[in-house]
């Protein structure tokens, strides 16, 4: 007992100034630490009623249950408005702290939910056979280089994503931050085999992570009362941890009944969503800022497709095309990027997008995670200017 | 240090090593047993236990129920109770070879049926499995086969049988994928089920692997079973579980025996020589347990059953999800199992698993040692 005690004691010590070390070493190829954070808005968002163009004969003509009134959004200004559940998003944006690329899709969308999912994860439409996800790709390359980094981690409840498949990495889940506690009393010490010592430094390292974690959740912020603010609570305890992680991965909306795939009923239970995110979203950039984290942090979401302008008949709307894209962080330009999508102009009754969703991941692989994105889209795609200079 | 048999002396040690790497490991009485009876004995055993297996296995066949979950936890429970786990642990390495996924193939069905086979020819003859991986239409699902027009020969089907199944990267020409996807046209798989089109077969002509004839998705087999590019790489991959992980073995280590299997293509022959060998007994600490390794590993060695329900699911996240390898490449294995995140996740598993820590000797999960094969 007295030995395993002072084993431990002697691993701790060596384990308390050894992750950052380490930590520093197996993210040094990244650029500083940047965070990405995929908020997937499962079952096709609603651009229409997230950024209303309240102004629109066109949107007052279709949408007969939907329909917002200039007294009723958020002003951006005289064409176009936030839905009212986003408020606090609106003071996120206010604040320079969001921003939001409108118009965002691709060409041959087939408008079916698994497919445009995996279109959207996979980044690479039409490709049925394509073995993994964008996020899985990012994950391989680090690991790579080092098989025991744990570049990415996807915020739980909720089943792997296609976007997460890799063919390497394992990519852990978190349902909560007890997860990441170290569960064992004692640690030996290295042997000169290097298999042996392979797994004994991740050990170290590994039980370092899980301190800074815990000492991370301690000072954690205060946040709405729903699992979706509940998870990006998780996501900051995260990365104020500074373990290295580059990307972590969430959802709302659970990709069934009460999600974003509102074909009936969809006024309340789509404003609630958007209060849920705006709010959690909202307490998350909060905590962040109060220890300067801010700048590191990038919000993304994802959704595989927009809806049609025309309501349905059924007080809701269809599978469509272009949305926009969800910004929030400490470095960006902000404001509107992109014109919204012209109501005249449709395609297949749906918005028409103007800028490929791979723009908007080219630009974030580039400039905010210093990555090439060639490598991972196949393709060039040209960046788009979402981030101060 | 070559393929010869062992003949270092045989102790606790060594058997101990023999039963993690080829039966998940041993409990008390296993272990006196071997002892007692020597390494050959206790190999031929290990290769055909005396233990009525095919009647055990009916036995689980008829339980297996058609959920992913379920079908999950069922494998794990015949892992741990079954009286042959060289079939179980060589059924899971094919698993892994062939890398069919239910998250390409999305029925519950063609997925058990798969692993089915996989256990049928896991120690028989190479060229009866991949014969009867060229007629499972799990694996043309997984590998992008669902359809193989003759107007319109599918390359990627091909390429896939080529680069994953048989000879390799590099070791192929342009004719075998063209000719390979002709050979395989006229047969689909349509919403889950065989699609047999004669006529939209190509009968005429084909060239693979140099030689010519009317060749069928059989022929592709049987050819390419044979091929010495297939022969070394199931030899190498075999040497990855059996062996080392660590270091890839050298072109002269893996001849004799890639040419002494392409003669027969005994899969069980060649497993039998592997862990007869003196190289297999110098090898410790060279492998990393696969998670559901860890797993099966402590409750065959206790000697108990765990509900496979929930470990299915956490053996999920450890990286090794059963019936859902993540690529066609199947799991990478070695170092890659272990990361910041998996070695708190296996730690807790193994701590939970072992409960009492008396039960088991040297049973400190946090050491390193105990994460290895």
């Amino acid at each position: 007992m007295n030995l395993t005690r002072r084993e431990f004691l002697r691993a701790s010590a060596l384990a308390a100034f050894l992750p950052p070390v380490l930590c520093r070493a197996a993210f040094a190829a990244g650029d500083g630490h940047t965070v990405l954070v995929v908020v997937q808005l499962s079952g096709g968002n609603d651009g229409l009623n997230c950024v209303v163009p309240y102004a629109d004969d066109e949107y007052a003509k279709h949408r007969n249950t939907l329909r917002l009134s200039a007294r009723e959004v958020l002003k951006i200004n005289d064409q176009l408005g936030f839905h009212p559940a986003l408020a606090e998003w609106k003071r996120l944006y206010d604040q320079g702290l969001a921003s939001v690329v409108q118009g965002v899709g691709y060409p041959r969308s087939s408008r079916g939910h698994p497919e445009a999912a995996r279109d959207w994860q996979t980044a690479r439409p039409g490709d049925v056979n394509w073995p993994t996800g964008w996020v899985g790709q990012i994950a391989d390359q680090v690991c790579a280089r080092d098989s025991a980094a744990v570049p990415v981690a996807l915020i739980t409840p909720f089943t792997h994503p296609i976007a997460l498949t890799a063919e390497r990495a394992i990519i852990p889940s978190v349902r909560k931050i007890e997860d990441a506690a170290w569960p064992a009393s004692a640690l030996r010490p290295a042997s000169g085999n290097p298999l042996l010592d392979y797994v004994h430094t991740a050990t170290v390292v590994a039980s370092g992570h899980s301190r800074a974690i815990q000492a991370a959740a301690s000072r954690t912020g205060n946040y709405p009362a729903t699992p979706f603010a509940n998870g990006l609570r998780i996501t900051a305890n995260l990365i104020r941890a500074d373990v290295g992680l580059r990307i972590l991965y969430l959802e709302l909306g659970g990709g069934d009944i009460g999600g974003f795939d509102n074909h009936a009923g969809q006024k309340d239970n789509h404003a609630a969503l958007l209060r849920q995110f705006a709010g959690g979203v909202a307490a998350f950039m909060d905590d962040l800022r109060r220890d300067g984290l801010a700048e590191r942090v990038l919000l993304l979401t994802i959704s595989e497709f927009g809806r049609t302008l025309i309501e349905n008949g059924r007080r809701g709307t269809d599978h469509g095309a272009a949305a926009p894209v969800f910004l929030a962080g400490g470095r960006l330009k902000p404001g509107l990027i992109g014109a919204h999508p012209d109501l005249r102009a449709l395609d297949n009754g749906a918005p028409r997008h103007h800028t490929d969703f791979r723009n908007v991941y080219a630009t974030v692989f580039e400039r905010w995670l210093g990555l090439d994105s060639q490598a991972i889209l196949g393709e060039k795609f040209e960046a788009i200017d979402l981030f101060c200079s | 240090m070559t393929w010869t048999p062992h003949q270092q002396p045989w102790d606790r040690t060594r058997a101990a090593h023999l039963f993690r790497r080829a039966a998940f490991g041993a409990n008390q009485s296993e272990l006196e047993r071997a002892l007692s009876d020597g390494p050959a004995k206790t190999i031929d055993r290990l290769l055909k236990p005396a233990a009525d297996v095919a009647a055990f296995n009916r036995e689980q066949d008829a339980c297996e129920t058609l959920t992913l979950p379920e079908l999950r936890g069922w494998w794990l429970r015949r892992m741990m109770a079954t009286p042959h786990p060289l079939l179980e642990q060589v059924t899971l390495f094919w698993h892994g070879y062939f890398g069919v996924g239910f998250n390409r193939v999305n029925h519950a069905d063609l997925m058990r049926a798969h692993v089915r086979t996989l256990r049928a020819h896991a120690l028989g003859k190479f060229d009866a499995l991949l014969g009867a991986i060229v007629r499972d239409p799990a694996v043309f699902l997984a590998a992008g086969g669902a359809n193989n027009p003759k107007a319109l020969p599918n390359e990627y089907f091909a390429r896939q049988l080529l680069l994953h199944y048989t000879v390799g990267d590099g070791q192929f020409a342009p004719r075998d994928v063209t000719d390979t996807a002709r050979a395989f046209t006229g047969f689909h798989v349509r919403g889950g089920k065989w699609r047999d089109v004669p006529s939209d077969h190509d009968a005429g002509p084909k060239t693979i692997f140099g030689q010519t004839g009317p060749w069928t998705p059989l022929d592709f087999a049987r050819l390419a079973a044979k091929q010495p590019a297939t022969t070394r790489r199931i030899v190498r991959a075999l040497y990855r579980q059996f062996i080392s992980e660590e270091q890839g073995p050298s072109d002269d280590l893996i001849e004799p025996l890639a040419r002494s299997f392409a003669a027969d293509l005994d899969i069980g022959k060649l497993v039998a020589t592997m862990l007869h060998s003196q190289i297999f007994f110098s090898s410790p600490a060279q492998r990393v347990k696969s998670p559901v390794e860890l797993a099966v590993g402590i409750c065959r060695t206790l000697g108990v059953t765990v509900p496979t329900l929930p470990l299915g699911a956490e053996l999920a996240e450890l990286g090794q999800d059963l019936y859902q390898p993540p690529t066609l490449k199947g799991w990478p294995g070695g170092r890659a199992w272990i990361n910041h995140a998996t070695i708190i996740g296996r730690t807790r598993l193994v701590t939970r698993l072992l409960g009492n820590k008396k039960l088991f000797d040297a049973a400190d999960p946090a050491s390193p040692e105990f994460q290895l094969a």
